[in-house]
């Protein structure tokens, strides 16, 4: 073991990827890692998971999200389990397939971690003009041999519509035993005129960490809708680079997330507008709780020639204790003139004043609480265009807040 | 034995002495109104009941029920049958009228030991009222408060006040912004919740209220002392000559 636990991962899995050979994790000193301290992951003496692994799971665990009438596909510590996944009858349209895992784009640091780490790729595609009815749900599952295991996996899921096509695609990330370190990542592509609901579920247990990335172009007149939950117990930062690429696309990107106990939950978000006419909307929505610690880095860049753009961002935090605390940085960087552009960024904490009126109304203090916190984080959620998505999405939020992970 | 009653209140709110030695005595069945000009602490008197925090009572006692009112915390007082229409009702985003006052409902129920409330039941009995008050149904499905209009606000206290049946309910200048029909329908709402085990303390600038809702007694608060209680004749007699005499008495 070396104390360089980026070069031990690196050495376990046998491919140093795009790494130097004395590089190690980012530290504060990053730009892109100033509120994010990488440091807790040295707490644990991960493996990396190999092909040749064998897990115990055998069914969905307990923590599962669960999504009516969805098509589930299982993977466990990054790998695709056939037995668990409902490959059989797959809809006309969808194809889904596991293989070696391509590269990443761009060359930060989650990109190239999740090049070296990353074993096996499932690729989904919908063929033109096909609409697959029911929700694909991808169930990254994290599974220890006990409670003491840390297993470090890397899945990369790339989701191709092609044009005029039509899903709903929910991933769900949760701790099945043990802890993992995970560098989940996903490619996206929005064909033409194509629409797709993204709908990312980040339910992992305390001690447990993700670095994840999402890469996604929304191509001409695609409708993008996506939402980030993030109600995990450990560190969770999620990297979002959205590109506007093609004119009249849409896209809502939006997200909520609680933490409690010592959660760092960092969403990083970087929308490219490069053609005419695109509408971005982000709408983010936070309550840290205990020692907990949020990050919101948000940045909107629109390109030369974007003409038309309507890039809006907006993120509110509410803090519940004095220990928690919420790092944002909104940025605008717009190098067309007929843009419509706005961010706001604000940090609160429960209005009294609400609170009262709950309490003067007979509900319990701890109650009332509870019930405003919630219908901070459910503004958010609103956002959510599917219906039965929203629906899961509430009642796991709810769940949560109440204390426990689904 | 009275609902409500008040001996030697004082009460400060941020280090500033509002209340200076109120008394008041309100029979079950009984509707008071207190009338006063701005900042004489109406609005004081009312909150120190509901219990609010940061109001702060530094002398004197108030017994509702038999009970010292003072060491219960807002939702218990609530629970206990005291409810207050805000002169400024609180908007709550994300939280649906209609969720709202369900949890209030069982809220109450529950603390009485009751079982909770039907859901179809609920919206049921629910609709009469807001019907009543005429409240679109579309509002009680929007966040409470949030976006309503002035007089919208006001209804909504009084809708809340039909759903909970308070035995003490104090109206904080619930007729301010209402157009005439609404100030019937306020009044006609609160007239079908008087019996003669229920009380009101109405709180108002206006007269005109208290052609609807009759009172048995009137009282001036100036300066955070009542200064003068009368019957209903004291409203009128108030209109004409304004408080001008009764800042000079407080003094
Ligand atoms: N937080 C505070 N700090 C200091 N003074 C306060 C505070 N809150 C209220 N006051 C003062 O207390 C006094 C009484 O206010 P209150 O709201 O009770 O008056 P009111 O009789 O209800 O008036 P109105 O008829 O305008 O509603 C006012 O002078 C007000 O400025
Ligand atoms: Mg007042």
């Amino acid at each position: 073991m070396s104390d360089n636990l980026l070069q031990d991962l690196l050495r376990q899995r046998g491919h140093s990827g795009r790494f130097e050979p004395q590089e190690a994790l980012p530290t504060r000193k990053a730009e892109a890692w100033k509120y994010t301290d990488l440091k807790r992951l040295e707490k644990f003496g991960w493996s990396v998971w190999l092909a040749e692994d064998s897990h115990g799971v055998s069914t969905l665990p307990d923590a599962a999200l669960k999504i009516e009438g969805a098509i589930n596909i299982v993977l466990v510590n990054g790998f695709l389990d056939r037995d668990l996944s409902a490959l059989d009858h797959l809809p006309l349209g969808l194809s889904l397939e596991a293989g070696p895992a391509s590269e990443a784009y761009g060359d930060g640091f989650t990109e190239r971690l999740s090049d070296a780490l990353t074993q096996e790729e499932l690729t989904l595609r919908v063929d033109a003009g096909k609409t697959i009815e029911a929700p694909i749900h991808i169930h990254h599952i994290t599974w220890g041999a006990d409670a003491d295991a840390a297993i470090t996996h890397a899945a990369r899921v790339t989701i191709t519509l092609e044009q005029g096509a039509e899903a709903t695609v929910v991933e769900s990330h949760v701790t099945a035993s043990g802890h993992g370190f995970s560098v989940p990542s996903l490619g996206v592509s929005l064909g033409e005129n194509s629409r797709l609901g993204l709908y990312s579920a980040l339910m992992e247990r305390a001690g447990s960490s993700q670095i994840g990335l999402a890469d996604i172009g929304v191509a001409k007149g695609a409708v993008l809708d996506s939402f980030i939950l993030s109600i995990g117990k450990g560190l969770a930062r999620r990297e979002v680079r959205l590109t506007m690429a093609g004119e009249r696309g849409e896209a809502s990107l939006s997200g909520a997330y609680f933490g409690t106990g010592d959660a760092l939950i960092d969403t990083t978000t970087f929308v490219t507008h490069a053609a005419e006419n695109a509408t971005s909307r982000q709408f983010f929505r936070g309550v840290l709780d205990d020692r907990s610690r949020g990050v919101f880095q948000g940045k909107v860049l629109v390109r030369e020639g974007a003409q038309g753009t309507d890039g809006q961002q907006q993120h509110k935090a509410m803090l519940l204790s004095r220990e928690a605390e919420v790092d944002a940085k909104p940025e605008l960087e717009i190098y067309a003139d007929d843009v419509q552009c706005a961010h706001g960024a604000t940090v609160g904490a429960l209005d009294e004043d609400q609170l009262f009126y709950l309490r003067a109304r007979g509900i319990p203090e701890p109650q009332a609480r509870a019930l405003l916190t919630q219908s901070f984080l459910i503004e958010a959620v609103e956002h959510i265009a599917r219906p039965a998505i929203r629906d899961v999405f509430r009642d796991a939020l709810a769940y949560r807040l109440e204390g426990d992970l689904v | 034995m009275a609902l409500l009653k008040i001996e030697n209140l004082s009460a400060t709110v941020g280090g500033k002495e509002i209340l200076k030695g109120i008394d008041l005595e309100i029979q079950p069945g009984e509707v008071h109104a207190i009338m006063g000009p701005n900042g004489s602490g109406k609005s004081t008197l009312s909150y120190v009941l509901a219990g609010r925090p940061g109001y702060e009572v530094t002398g004197g006692s108030v017994t509702y029920d038999g009970k010292n009112l003072l060491d219960m915390a807002p939702e218990e007082r609530a629970c206990e049958g005291v409810f207050l229409a805000f002169q400024y009702p609180v908007e709550l985003p994300g939280v649906a009228n209609t969720t709202f006052l369900k949890h209030a409902l069982n809220a109450r129920r529950k603390f009485l030991g009751e079982a909770e409330l039907d859901a179809l039941e609920f919206v049921k009995a629910l609709r009469k009222k807001a019907k009543e008050l005429n409240i679109p149904d579309e509002m009680l499905k929007r966040p409470v408060n949030v976006g309503f209009s002035g007089g919208e606000k006001k209804r909504n206290e009084t809708l809340q006040m039909a759903i909970l049946e308070p035995r003490l309910a104090i109206l904080d200048e619930t007729d301010s912004g209402l157009d005439i029909d609404a100030l019937k329908l306020v009044s006609e709402g609160v007239n079908a919740l008087r019996s003669a085990d229920r009380s009101f303390l109405v709180i108002t600038h206006y007269q005109r209220l208290l052609d609807y809702i009759v009172p048995d007694k009137v009282h001036v608060l100036s300066a955070g002392r009542i200064v003068k209680t009368g019957g209903k004749e004291l409203a009128l007699e108030l209109e004409k000559t304004g408080y001008a005499g009764y800042e000079d008495e407080a003094a």
